[in-house]
């Protein structure tokens, strides 16, 4: 029976980069996805862009691929990336031109675009498509400010649309996570839009490899100290056959290890209904799911269901908030924790006198409750503390005076406070998430070849 | 008899976001350890566990094939994202914080 091997070397931008090249480097793959675009990351790329109109894709992609292609090339091994972001086709553009300094010059890459709406969110509401918030179910025409994002999660389809033309590369702008694996299985194995279980086997299988170094070890809660050379973590593959039978495992070699327990932490992770987790081809059921330790590193995952798609693609918008600022200082034994208790009512009564006026404050005391407030267990008193005061403002006037504010309690405030890293720190802008749906219908997903012979 | 220990005794999870919405998933560390946590980690002592912290609802999944739980927190990271003023918006560290609920294990039980 057929099997492909697919390598998750990318969790969200940001994440370690090297691992695509010891995904390459360390055994046999056939393909290999980067997964560069978290909620709020299209938001991010749209005020990059307002800079630089030729970007709007993450700007550190071709000084890595500069790297990768060489490796790809050699080894014919297929990538597949949501890089695009909200610029494929100019990322692709800027990946012929590194392919041909990179030996490359015949480089085919397959372009999925068309989940930007922006350019149509006025036709959109023109036709009564509300946007309506997920959890709330608010219509769009509440959001309290100005929209910076507006995109629809693609399926797996058009990528398998796109191998079938022959490409080496695709580049996508926003299609589910775990699109990007199943899309190399829908045109390896012919699976069609109705086998609801084979594509359901294939949205698990890169579900759990979307999140990379997740599924080998990274970020494992169930035994840190069992997990071998963090350091060199191999990033999971997925050996996928024609029937939907997936095992995950890592390369020789290289740190990190698969074991169910791993694989489970990584199958739950940031999932709601497991009878019915949606993606645009089809609804998964994982409640009949089970795990097999096959050996070392290698573990088999059976037993998924599919179910019909929803008529819907799931679109992920954003808009501004206000500005964000978070101050603070460092206090020391004695009584630290009393004492950034009563140096931020002091801070807060100095704010009311200046007529400095914020949105929300929110203040913590790290070392001894922050992170999980009531929830935490009682300490004594530590040997120091951290109060940390984070304000949400209108403008960035107001974060200033704010962070001025803060360096003079060193002096006119409660004792033995010093300053942490930056005395200055700089306001970011809040980018406000909103979930909402749009009906498959309102939106074609395109397919474009660049480059080639 | 039985003794009681922090759910991390018999449990491991991983905790993540979507907007608002926290999720933990919670995995037994034993197959018999389930029945206890299935028994004792109820969606309403979740609730009553997080506290301020979550101001929606508690649904628990249950996926007793694996030996698992699904728990989905509703408006539980501050609105989430970069609009949460939290130290950890994303709700990264929370399957830990729920691994401090006690639960009642029987007194011979090796943990």
């Amino acid at each position: 029976m057929k099997t492909i091997r697919i390598g998750g070397a990318l969790g969200y931008w940001g994440d370690r980069s090297d691992a695509i090249l010891d995904l390459l480097n360390g055994g046999p793959l056939d393909y290999v996805i980067m997964d560069y675009l978290a909620e709020v990351t299209m938001s991010i790329l749209r005020k990059q862009a307002s800079r630089d109109p030729k970007l709007g894709y993450p700007h550190d992609f071709i000084p890595l691929m500069k790297q990768a292609l060489p490796l790809l090339h050699k080894r014919r091994v297929r990538l597949i990336t949501d890089a695009g972001g909200l610029n494929p086709l100019g990322l692709a553009d800027a990946l012929i031109s590194a392919a041909r300094e990179s030996g490359w010059p015949d480089l085919k890459i397959g372009v999925v675009y068309g989940d930007d709406l922006m350019p149509r969110l006025a036709d959109f509401t023109g036709q009564g498509i509300e946007f309506r918030h997920f959890d709330t179910g608010a219509s769009q025409r509440e959001i309290p400010g100005k929209i910076t994002s507006a995109n629809a999660y693609f399926r797996a389809f058009p990528i398998s649309e796109a191998l079938a033309l022959g490409t080496d590369i695709v580049l996508t702008g926003r299609v589910n996570d775990a699109a990007l694996a199943l899309g190399p299985c829908i045109f390896e194995f012919g699976w069609r839009a109705d086998q609801y279980d084979l594509l359901a086997k294939g949205t698990i299988a890169g579900h759990l490899l979307e999140c990379g170094g997740q599924a080998s070890g990274g970020n494992y809660n169930g035994g840190w100290q069992e997990i071998p050379d963090l350091d060199r973590l191999g990033f999971p593959i997925g050996e996928i056959s024609e029937d939907g039978t997936l095992v995950i495992t890592i390369h020789p070699d290289q740190g990190g290890c698969i074991t169910p327990a791993i694989l489970k932490e990584q199958l739950l992770y940031e999932i709601g209904d497991p009878s019915a987790y949606i993606v645009a081809d089809v609804v998964c059921d994982i409640t009949g799911l089970e795990m097999e330790h096959l050996g070392k590193n290698r573990v088999r995952v059976l037993g998924t269901q599919g179910h019909p798609p929803t008529s819907s693609y799931k679109v992920s918008m954003s808009y501004e908030g206000g500005y964000q600022i978070a101050v603070g200082l460092i206090y020391t034994w004695p009584d630290c924790v009393a004492k950034a208790k009563a140096s931020s009512e002091i801070v807060l009564k100095r704010l009311a006198k200046l007529g400095v006026p914020y949105r929300d404050v929110l203040v913590s005391i790290l070392g001894c409750d922050a992170v999980h407030g009531a929830m935490s267990h009682r300490i004594g008193d530590p040997n120091e503390v951290y109060l940390r005061m984070a304000f949400v403002v209108d403008d960035e006037e107001a974060a200033d005076r704010i962070s001025r504010e803060m360096i003079t309690h060193v002096l006119c405030g409660i004792p033995t406070g010093c300053l942490f890293d930056s005395i200055r720190p700089t306001p970011h802008k809040q980018v406000i998430y909103w979930p909402s749906l749009i009906p498959k219908t309102a939106v074609n997903p395109q397919v474009k070849i660049a480059g080639g012979a | 008899m039985m003794k009681e220990l922090p759910l991390a005794k018999i449990a491991h999870g991983r905790s993540g976001d979507k907007g608002d919405t926290l999720n933990c998933g919670i995995i037994a560390r034993k197959p018999e350890y389930y029945s206890v946590i299935a028994e004792q980690v109820t969606a309403e002592r979740v609730k009553a566990h997080f506290g301020d912290f979550c101001k929606g609802s508690v649904t628990r999944y249950d996926l007793p094939k694996i030996g698992a739980f699904n728990f989905v927190l509703t408006h539980a990271l501050g609105g989430g994202g970069t609009a949460s003023l939290r130290l950890d918006p994303q709700g990264k560290t929370y399957a830990a914080a729920l691994m401090r609920m006690r639960v009642q294990v029987p007194d011979d039980w090796d943990v």
